[in-house]
């Protein structure tokens, strides 16, 4: 998805042949609900690779700090071949199994076969699951994953049916 | 969680002791998802403390309405008691 007009987002898809859907969301309507239009103030959606789950759920997401940062082809599909319960080595040197250039961007092809289900995007569904705005007492929160102080991540998806958490939100003084 | 970037605060997380992880976010995305990004101009998260079961329900919260917000670790304790922490 972008934000550019409907003729610019066609123009891209035949310039690359692209077999998948390409969204584009002109108002920015989408972009901005998802928190993602004007993020780093240049006016465009900031780029954000979703991860989305059978049911809706995100299972991972990263936003890039610029412009070019995005996962690799290789990351996305260990994340994919996860859900799917299948083993990442067996997606070794699939089409599209690349570390970047245009590659990164062409998601379709042999490697992703029979993992359709895991990368089935329903737009009208996700933003119920995303939940975006303040959660209320009962309501299933988002899940996140984010980098943490000691150089690792942590999502809160790590403590389902495990722990209680405390979340908070704070302003570090250090 | 806070919108700073922690990324080279390892050596003041070791000196304070912290035993959980102190996770950052510096594009704003999942206070923004929250509303509890910038609601007091101060560019920063705004404080607030939840409680989230196992199930991942939000089952407590206190939303304060600045940075400087904060709960006592025992109204914490008795609301994860509630829940059978």
């Amino acid at each position: 998805m972008s934000v550019d007009s409907a003729p610019d987002a066609l123009a891209m898809k035949n310039e690359y042949g692209l077999e998948f859907p390409v969204l584009y969301d002109a108002d920015t309507s989408v972009t901005t609900e998802w928190g993602l239009f004007d993020l780093l103030g240049d006016g465009l959606s900031a780029p954000a690779t979703f991860v989305i789950r059978t049911d809706g759920s995100i299972e991972t997401q990263l936003v890039g700090s610029n412009i070019g940062e995005r996962p690799s082809t290789n990351s996305l599909l260990e994340v994919l071949a996860s859900l799917a319960g299948m083993d990442s080595s067996s997606l070794n040197g699939q089409p599209g199994g690349g570390s970047g250039g245009e590659s990164d961007t062409a998601m379709s092809g042999d490697a992703m076969d029979g993992m359709e289900d895991a990368v089935t995007v329903q737009p009208t569904a996700v933003p119920e699951v995303i939940s975006i705005g303040s959660p209320a007492i009962g309501d299933l929160v988002p899940d996140f994953n984010l980098p943490t102080a000691r150089g690792d991540s942590v999502s809160l998806s790590e403590y389902a049916e495990d722990r209680n958490v405390v979340l908070v939100f704070f302003r570090a003084w250090w | 969680m806070t919108t700073q970037d922690l990324g080279a605060a390892s050596g003041s997380i070791d000196s304070v002791g912290v035993q959980f992880p102190l996770a950052y976010d510096v594009t704003k995305v999942v206070p923004r998802q929250w509303e509890r990004f910038d609601n007091f101009k101060t560019e920063l998260a705004d404080a607030a403390v939840y409680v989230i079961d196992k199930d991942g329900r939000l089952v407590w919260q206190s939303l304060g309405d600045n940075y400087r917000h904060q709960v006592s670790a025992t109204t914490v304790l008795k609301q994860l008691d509630s829940i059978g922490s």
